[in-house]
């Protein structure tokens, strides 16, 4: 480090090439980092600052639904309507599978799919069917990529799908809340408040929930209008999703779409809390059984058989 | 070393810390050109790896290959280890303060800097592994919904978090002290010392019970996880102490004394060992009884279904760390510094893969329905791990670079005279 | 005789020879569609080894005989399937079968249900194999 004889301070050389180092540094990190403008740019500001869904007010919740259905005209050129039906009083949600009717022809999963607008490319649903000779109960014996035409000789067909468990795993590990379960027993998820961790996903025992690994696709023409805010409207980019018993038909008394697509009539849904519905019926009359049931989850989601 | 000189005593902490700061940045940039090398080289794998990560965010997750079958991968697993060296940093701190071995006091700043390296990588390995980075702020307590205490990834904010600012209070109060020429006064430090030993297991501890508190997935879910996570951490961390301290004595002025070097190995004997007979209990106990609790054991050490893509790794895993274990025992080990240093890497790497691919990838297959989707990283994750651990190796070297003026008692450097 | 269907108790239902062949002829003409002469000459009978007129009033077949002699218009079908499938129609009755379209609260609104012929072919009543949805996809690198 060299000094002048003179009061004039001098920067060495050694200075002046840590500043441009630090310079380019600096400007090379504002370039490596450009692609976040991208999906800035898809985020408002108050999108980013929105509140959970538990301290929404009314006017929050309006101004907020609006901004969603503008979004979706604008991404998806689909003119939608969300709505925010609230749970009942006196009604927990119950739904049974007859394992000795179910033919697998995966119609709910289709129908899922179709409902709860997921994404086209990745054929995802929220119900996985499984294929499993009539001897074993294990899963470990079963497979859901089955090609064949069904029903085989044999074999049993179990759909899988959210069980909205009593004593759901995934709720407790949540960091930030995002998801909880309602009143009338479902399970649901913020789709504006979920940071994307996936802890939920590693969390529940009947992988019955999914991740929005890239922006849905959908046709504007196939897009589901009547939407829920909980439920099936279009997912961001990047945050958890699952099935919500159709929260949008049912809370208005309508039978879920996995339900009416079923060919077989091998699903019974209703209100576990009325003494007269056909899942009461079912549970007491039946012989029923949950999955995994060791694991304490406690599951909404019943298998029943009709011999 | 130079004595209390009045115009220091006097200038108030808000004028001479700032100054104190503005030092240390020039001391951790001031170096030879190997040292400018070395820095501008992770400087650019860094930024690689930023640059990977901001089109994971601005194209999504499916840059990745993780699925909805294996939905953590290299970032958590690279998150899970380097929380264990965070935590296996403070090994030092024991001898030292618990034991009184003054001698020992020197190095256990680089110890505590370690850790401050490592959780600031584990927090990025968070970071970029969030599906909405923008939403981080719904974590913080009181602005955003906080799920404390049910949340153990609550716990692990907190703690880990914690751990960084107790540490940054060490060294920073240690270097602060050194830099007006003061002795340390122990009310200052000592307490905070012995807290980060405790606080050093609970990071680990919180961290494997993130794991083993859920019950749908048989291979985590079991009592031995917390402790194999603290002995694999009790590995990693002094096994690249040890290998820091070589390169010190390689690369600068500073020469290492014995006795620290002597300490770190005989705790790794004891900590590889335990290592391995963990590992021996968790395989005696999964395949034991047989049954389908163990198809994730089975998959990751024999293959499941003819899916075998982790068998070489975690095989290799446990031979490195056998012949490390077996090397640490030799009696050459007393006196050849290159079979402990190569022994040294071997168990860091074999710890690295065992917490990583042998230990969250096979958590997850087969899934809880037992279908059977393997994983392997895509090139968007390894730049972006590269990119951290880039970043955590520049941190470690800024700070070795402030911190060995210190040890050496060339102070009047870091004052500036 | 067993019936080889399983009563509501979850047990074999038998039911005597009496509650079908007292006033039926065992045999005879219509034991096979091959002798018809007009209409539906081409139908198989896939279901539990019956003849044509186990259900069908015959000659005329303009109704159906349930067990007990009593006559059925075509439009109270269900009744007669339900006197071996008991179980079945007990099950259709409470919800828990043919599936459904519309409200699960019926204070809010309908339901539809289906008929049993609109799933089942009353000849051959077994469910076709049908080619199912396509398979959720897979993401794999191999």
């Amino acid at each position: 480090m060299s000094q002048d004889d003179t009061k004039k301070p001098r920067i060495s050389r050694r200075t002046a090439l840590k500043v441009a180092g630090g310079t380019v540094g600096a400007a090379a990190f504002a370039r490596a980092m450009a692609p976040l403008m991208t999906f800035a740019d898809g985020i408002s500001v108050e999108e980013l600052l929105q509140d959970h869904y538990k301290q929404l007010s009314s006017e929050d919740k309006v101004r907020i639904f609006r901004r969603l259905e503008d979004e979706t005209r604008r991404k998806y050129g689909a003119d939608v309507r969300i709505r925010d039906p609230q749970p009942a009083e006196h009604v927990k949600f119950g739904y049974a599978l007859n394992l000795s009717v179910c033919i697998g022809c995966r119609q709910c999963a289709k129908a899922c799919h179709i409902e709860n607008n997921h994404d086209r490319k990745s054929r995802n649903a929220y119900i996985r069917v499984f294929e499993k000779d009539k001897a074993s109960m294990e899963l470990a014996q079963a497979t859901s990529s089955y090609d064949h035409p069904v029903p085989v000789e044999g074999r049993r067909y179990m759909p899988i799908q959210c069980h909205q468990c009593d004593n759901p795993p995934c709720v407790d590990v949540c960091p930030v809340k995002a998801t909880w379960k309602e009143k009338d027993g479902i399970v649901v998820i913020d789709y504006n408040w979920c940071i994307g961790c996936r802890y939920c996903e590693a969390a529940c025992p009947y992988h019955a929930r999914y991740f929005n690994w890239t922006e849905p696709e959908i046709p504007a023409e196939e897009v589901t209008p009547d939407q829920g805010y909980l439920s099936n409207r279009i997912r961001p980019q990047g945050v958890m999703e699952k099935c919500t018993f159709c929260l949008h038909r049912t809370r208005e008394g309508r039978l879920p779409a996995c339900l009416e697509a079923c060919p077989a009539g091998a699903r019974v849904f209703g209100n576990l809390l009325d003494p007269e519905s056909e899942i009461r019926w079912v549970i007491e009359n039946k012989r029923v059984y949950v999955l995994k049931e060791d694991q304490g989850t406690e599951p909404s989601f019943y298998y029943f058989f009709s011999e | 070393m130079e004595s209390h000189v009045a115009p220091v005593e006097t200038t108030p902490h808000w004028i001479s810390y700032p100054r104190f700061v503005f030092r240390l940045l020039v001391l951790a940039t001031d170096g030879s050109l190997l040292f400018y090398a070395w820095m501008t080289l992770l400087s650019a794998v860094a930024l690689v790896g930023a640059n990977a990560w901001a089109q994971q965010v601005a194209e999504g997750m499916a840059l990745t290959h993780m699925s909805d079958h294996v939905s953590w991968g290299l970032y958590i697993a690279n998150f899970t280890f380097v929380v264990g060296v965070a935590a296996g940093g403070v090994m030092m701190v024991i001898p030292a303060y618990v034991y009184h071995d003054r001698k020992m006091h020197d190095v256990v700043i680089f110890g505590e800097m370690l850790s401050v390296a490592a959780i600031l990588m584990a927090q990025l390995f968070v970071l970029v592994d969030l599906g909405r980075p923008d939403r981080f702020w719904h974590l913080v307590p009181g602005i955003g919904q906080f799920n404390w205490p049910l949340s153990l990834l609550s716990w692990d904010v907190l703690v880990l978090n914690g751990y960084l600012v107790l540490n940054l209070h060490i060294c920073g109060y240690l270097l602060y002290m050194r830099y007006l020429g003061r002795e340390p006064n122990p009310k200052w430090y000592v307490p905070f010392v012995f807290l980060s030993i405790v606080w050093a297991i609970s990071i680990h501890t919180v961290t494997a019970f993130l794991y083993s508190g859920l019950g749908g997935r048989p291979l985590w879910n079991s009592a031995l996880l917390a402790p194999r996570f603290l002995a694999s951490a009790f590995v990693a961390g002094p096994a690249f102490l040890i290998v820091a301290l070589h390169a010190l004595g390689r690369f600068t002025s500073f020469r290492v004394e014995e006795r620290p070097l002597k300490i770190l190995l005989s705790i790794l004997r004891i900590t590889t060992l335990l290592n391995l007979f963990m590992l021996a209990s968790e395989l005696f106990t999964e395949f034991y009884s047989g049954g389908h609790h163990n198809a994730s054991a089975r998959y990751l050490f024999f293959g499941y279904h003819g899916h075998s893509a982790l068998v070489p790794w975690i095989w290799t895993a446990i031979a490195l760390n056998v012949g490390a274990a077996i090397a640490f025992f030799h009696p050459r080990a007393r006196t050849s510094a290159r079979l402990v240093i190569v022994a040294c890497l071997a168990t860091f790497v074999g710890v690295w893969i065992e917490k990583g691919m042998g230990l969250i990838v096979p958590g997850f297959v087969p899934s809880p329905l037992h279908e059977i989707v393997e994983y392997q990283p895509s090139l968007v994750e390894w730049k972006v791990t590269a990119g951290i651990w880039a970043f955590g190796l520049l941190v470690y070297t800024a700070a070795l670079k402030i911190a060995v003026p210190v040890i050496t008692g060339a102070s009047g450097k870091i004052r500036g005279t | 005789m067993n019936t080889g269907v399983s009563g509501p108790d979850g047990r074999a239902a038998r039911a005597p020879c009496g509650t079908c062949h007292g006033f039926v002829q065992p045999k005879g003409k219509y034991a096979t569609a091959n002798r018809l002469e007009a209409f539906h000459k081409g139908v198989e009978i896939a279901h539990g080894g019956q003849s044509c007129r186990t259900c069908h009033t015959v000659p005329g077949f303009d109704a159906f005989n349930l067990a007990g002699g009593e006559k059925v218009s075509y439009d109270e079908v269900m009744r007669l399937c339900g006197q071996c499938h008991a179980q079945r129609l007990q099950e259709y009755d409470r919800g828990a079968h043919g599936g459904m379209t519309g409200y699960w609260d019926l204070r809010r609104g309908p339901r539809s249900r289906n008929h049993c012929l609109d799933c089942h072919n009353p000849h051959a009543p077994a469910i076709p194999r049908m080619t199912p949805a396509p398979a959720p996809f897979y993401r794999t690198f191999e």
